[in-house]
């Protein structure tokens, strides 16, 4: 598996792991919501470290590039932290027509972000870093929250 | 890299301008379809309003929605959009105006400035967009999907122009205007809509790719069937053009179909407006094509009622959908990264009010189909038309107002 393929079929988990807290609120079970929204924010924070803390260093180390575009993907992983503290209130206060609205905003952003990613920027990680590509994969699979 | 620097991605106000003049057009077609009355669709002021329609409202949407999509989804950027956008801007608007006047009745030198200033300003669109979309290294389908639609925008601005002399007087007959159509709904507008269905409907909904053999080919039998369809018009050979016409409608059909059950099939248990839209759209091409099929087996004459269904069911729904799953979300995403933290996206477009404006164009839809049975239902059908127009430029509008009211707070405090 490449390094690319990971990153993205890690995006899509989430993205599935985001449709489940989803059903569980619409279905007004917000136990089951809870459960799921604790899996989906902790993978979804799990990925934005292995790219910040691993990746993204990395790509910047062997490229020169520190600012552009890790920059703003670092920007938009703070706009995705900033949604996860009004999602945290909204399930706590079982406020499902704005937990929907913030889900809503989460989802959109994080589908553009993960667009990006994966046309662009995953593409020239694995250019630049393809020779150590199955050291990376097997410590990105380890990686922990 | 420049579509992963904030600085190259468009100013708000570039998709926002754009959306606000499509609903402005879009309110002026609805006072025009209340106060004239139009009986052939053939008549100088049906063009017009067929013109405000497509021109204004459509392709203003779709215009503002391609600035902003592209550099998200294919990472490459429209090079000086501020600029460029502007002009074309004015120039297409300018085009819009003098042409709907001309056709209401103004001096023929309308008619010329405006048709030639709507064509340059098309033209200098579908370049100006198929240049940035071929900049990407990776032609993956939607790419070239894109890439096909606007190829066919040209050549339906192109053949609008032309026909417009044959409709003149300057040479016989209408068919090229019927080509004119046919170009612009499949060639841009269907073609186009499959291409961001691909990537909207598992980026919006968490829904199942569309298949790798659609993706990968219904761009080229699209493009074939239309341009074997303009050699079998220009070569007057009618049985073959009906065959064409039945291969494009099973097509879009079929599209329409399999759109239905992806999105049946997503993951977001959620329906929200944009979904009923979605499904609206869909429903309405597919029986629109059903149709299509039916009137061109049995030549029967059904354009008023295929107009409404491809015209106002489909287009129009898409058109709706975009508008409100955007601007929420566009507004929400600059405000954030000015850190303006605060801001709410459900609080940019009212639900409820978004809920009603869905419904009260549902009603106007079924009063208009109706109406081609029982043309009295006409008058009752533009004025809920008008009404759901006037709440869409209201929900528009107060997607900018809040923007600016959130800014201006950020900038007090």
């Amino acid at each position: 598996m490449t390094i690319k393929d990971f990153m993205t079929h890690h995006h899509r988990e989430c993205d599935r792991h985001l449709a489940a807290v989803e059903t569980a609120v619409e279905a007004k079970d917000f136990d089951e919501a809870m459960r799921q929204y604790s899996v989906f924010k902790a993978e979804t924070l799990r990925h934005f470290k292995m790219e910040e803390e691993y990746l993204f260093p990395m790509f910047e180390q062997k490229t020169g590039m520190t600012s552009g575009p890790t920059q703003v993907m670092r920007m938009e992983h703070a706009q995705a932290r900033a949604l996860f503290e009004k999602l945290d209130e909204a399930l706590a206060q079982k406020q499902d027509e704005r937990f929907f609205s913030l889900s809503d905003s989460l989802m959109i952003l994080l589908q553009q972000h993960n667009a990006k990613e994966e046309q662009m920027l995953y593409t020239m990680m694995q250019r630049v870093m393809d020779d150590e590509n199955d050291e990376i994969v097997k410590r990105l699979s380890s990686y922990e929250s | 890299m420049y579509g992963l620097t904030l600085e190259q991605a468009p100013p708000y106000k570039v998709p926002l301008f754009y959306y606000l003049a499509g609903v402005a057009y879009l309110l002026v077609l609805s006072l025009l379809l209340v106060f004239l009355h139009v009986k052939n669709r053939y008549d100088e002021q049906a063009i017009a309003m067929t013109h405000i329609l497509t021109l204004g409202f459509f392709t203003h949407v779709m215009m503002g929605t391609l600035f902003q999509m592209v550099p998200v989804i294919i990472a490459e950027v429209y090079r000086n959009v501020q600029f460029f956008s502007k002009l074309l801007f004015v120039g297409l608007n300018l085009g819009i105006i003098s042409f709907s006047l001309y056709l209401l009745g103004a001096n023929p030198f309308f008619g010329v400035f405006g048709a030639a200033s709507v064509i340059v300003s098309v033209l200098f669109f579908s370049l100006y967009s198929l240049q940035t979309v071929l900049k990407t290294e990776d032609k993956n389908p939607f790419v070239k999907t894109i890439a096909s639609a606007l190829f066919f925008l040209s050549l339906g601005a192109i053949l609008g122009g032309v026909s417009l002399l044959q409709y003149s007087g300057k040479m016989g007959g209408v068919w090229l205007g019927e080509l004119h159509i046919k170009i612009m709904i499949f060639g841009w507008v269907f073609l186009l809509f499959s291409g961001v269905s691909y990537k909207i409907l598992s980026m919006f909904y968490v829904a199942k790719e569309y298949p790798l053999m659609i993706k990968n080919h219904f761009y080229s039998v699209v493009s074939a069937v239309l341009i074997l369809s303009i050699f079998a018009t220009f070569l007057e050979a009618e049985f073959i053009q009906t065959l064409l016409s039945i291969a494009l409608a099973c097509v879009s059909g079929f599209f329409a179909f399999l759109t239905i059950v992806i999105l049946k099939q997503r993951k977001r248990a959620r329906t929200d407006v944009t979904v009923n839209f979605f499904y609206f759209a869909m429903g309405n091409l597919l029986i629109g094509s059903l149709l299509w099929v039916i009137a061109l087996v049995f030549n029967l004459h059904l354009d008023i009622v295929l107009g409404i269904l491809f015209g106002l069911g489909f287009v129009y729904g898409i058109i709706n959908a975009m508008l409100y799953k955007i601007i929420p979300f566009l507004t929400w995403f600059h405000l954030s990264s000015s850190f303006v933290y605060e801001a709410e996206m459900g609080k940019v477009i009212e639900l409820k009010k978004m809920k009603i404006q869905f419904y009260l164009f549902v009603c106007s839809y079924a009063l208009f189909l109706l109406s081609s049975l029982w043309p009295v239902l006409v008058m009752p059908a533009a004025s809920v038309f008008l009404l759901s127009s006037l709440l869409l430029v209201f929900n528009v509008m107060s997607g900018y107002l809040y923007y600016k009211k959130m800014i201006i707070k950020a900038l007090k405090n």
